[in-house]
């Protein structure tokens, strides 16, 4: 868990910077990574990961694969993976997510559904995998 | 042939253009040369040298020189690569494609490495390079979907090239990927990175300008353009 909250907290590979001093309206979407330290109203929709820096402001619903929020937000959150919610954060709305972390400090408004769908397609893979290593050991025997 | 399109400027430049010719000269890659100073119509007399049977067109001054003659190769149909030899001050599309200075721009056009490079479209004007607006007053409109607005002073661009200053190092620009670069910094340090297909740019006081010459008014259109031009770059290109 440590280690993904560091890798959200550093993406090293970001595809779109909202700076502080910018506004965006609308519909927002993208494929890669994210990082908001300004103003956003209307909607996001990413297949990758969203930082929400301490300063930013955003009032939409978000799709996301990974979150980590810092900053406040209004509007529902779907997130695929994993959300990280850090102690100078405010969330107004409901959250969905296959695991979360919340920090001491954070505002959280709203329902939380941790549904641990994804951890179980994990386990199935990382069994699968064993299952494949145990074969492979028997046909060498 | 190679045809080496010579700026007016360069009459300052008498002993840098003697060694390039010599360097030139060393490396085989004579050609013959057009004087702007002497030229009332430049596409005309680029159309003739192709017609001719020219191989290359280099250019050999500044970015506004460049981007002259790749306006021309740009809207004719042979595909002939263009090169650079930057002299003096303003060369930042050769910095991009990875000619630093005219001495190497030499062993640079006889590498022959050639990339295609799609162009720019402003209204009905093409850009190569970049596009400039002052952020104050100005709301941008992107992709039909998103509108942004700066709420503090400084400075919008739209890169194609990637521009020599870093100015994220987790963000690489390339000119082949059909994909724009909406860049944005704010004071006191501020910057925003958004990669566009097309943008719409309003402001009813400023002014844009294209690769750092050409002035356009708003509102402008843009959108990466079907016209593309090949350009014989350096290996410290920056894509």
């Amino acid at each position: 868990m440590f280690k993904k909250e560091q890798n959200l907290n550093n993406l090293n590979e970001v595809e779109t910077i909202i700076g502080e001093s910018v506004q965006v309206k609308g519909n927002f979407e993208s494929n890669g990574n994210i990082i908001v330290n300004g103003i956003l109203d209307g909607e996001i929709k990413t297949k990758g990961a969203i930082l929400v820096g301490d300063k930013a402001k955003i009032n939409a619903n978000i799709k996301a694969e990974e979150m980590a929020v810092k900053g406040k937000v209004i509007g529902n959150l779907k997130i695929n993976g994993y959300l990280s919610i850090g102690g100078s954060a405010g969330v107004l709305g409901d959250i969905e997510c296959s695991q979360i972390s919340i920090e001491k400090g954070a505002e959280i408004n709203g329902n939380i559904v941790v549904n641990e769908k994804n951890n179980k397609n994990d386990n199935k893979i990382s069994k699968k995998e064993t299952e494949t290593e145990e074969d492979a050991i028997l046909k060498n025997e | 042939m190679n045809i080496f399109v010579y700026d007016a400027y360069l009459d300052k430049y008498k002993k840098t253009i003697r060694i390039i010719e010599e360097s030139l000269n060393k490396l085989n890659l004579q050609g013959k040369i057009l004087y702007l100073k002497n030229i009332k119509n430049l596409k005309e007399a680029i159309t003739n040298e192709i017609g001719s049977g020219a191989k290359t067109i280099i250019s050999v001054g500044n970015d506004k020189t460049a981007i002259s003659i790749i306006n021309i190769l740009a809207n004719i149909s042979e595909n002939i690569p263009m090169a650079i030899i930057p002299i003096g001050s303003n060369n930042y599309i050769a910095e991009s494609i990875g000619v630093p200075n005219e001495k190497e721009a030499c062993y640079i056009l006889s590498s022959r490495r050639i990339e295609k490079i799609k162009l720019i479209e402003a209204n009905d004007l093409l850009f190569i390079n970049n596009f400039f607006i002052k952020n104050k007053g100005t709301i941008a409109n992107i992709d039909n979907s998103y509108q942004l607005s700066p709420q503090k002073d400084g400075s919008i661009f739209v890169y194609n090239l990637p521009p020599k200053k870093i100015l994220f190092e987790s963000i690489k620009i390339n000119p082949q990927d059909n994909i724009l670069n909406l860049c944005i910094e704010t004071k006191p340090n501020s910057k925003t990175h958004l990669p566009i297909k097309s943008i719409e740019i309003i402001n009813e006081k400023e002014k844009g300008i294209l690769d750092n010459f050409t002035e356009i008014k708003t509102p402008i259109r843009i959108k990466a353009s079907e016209k593309s031009i090949s350009l014989i770059v350096g290996k410290e290109r920056a894509f």
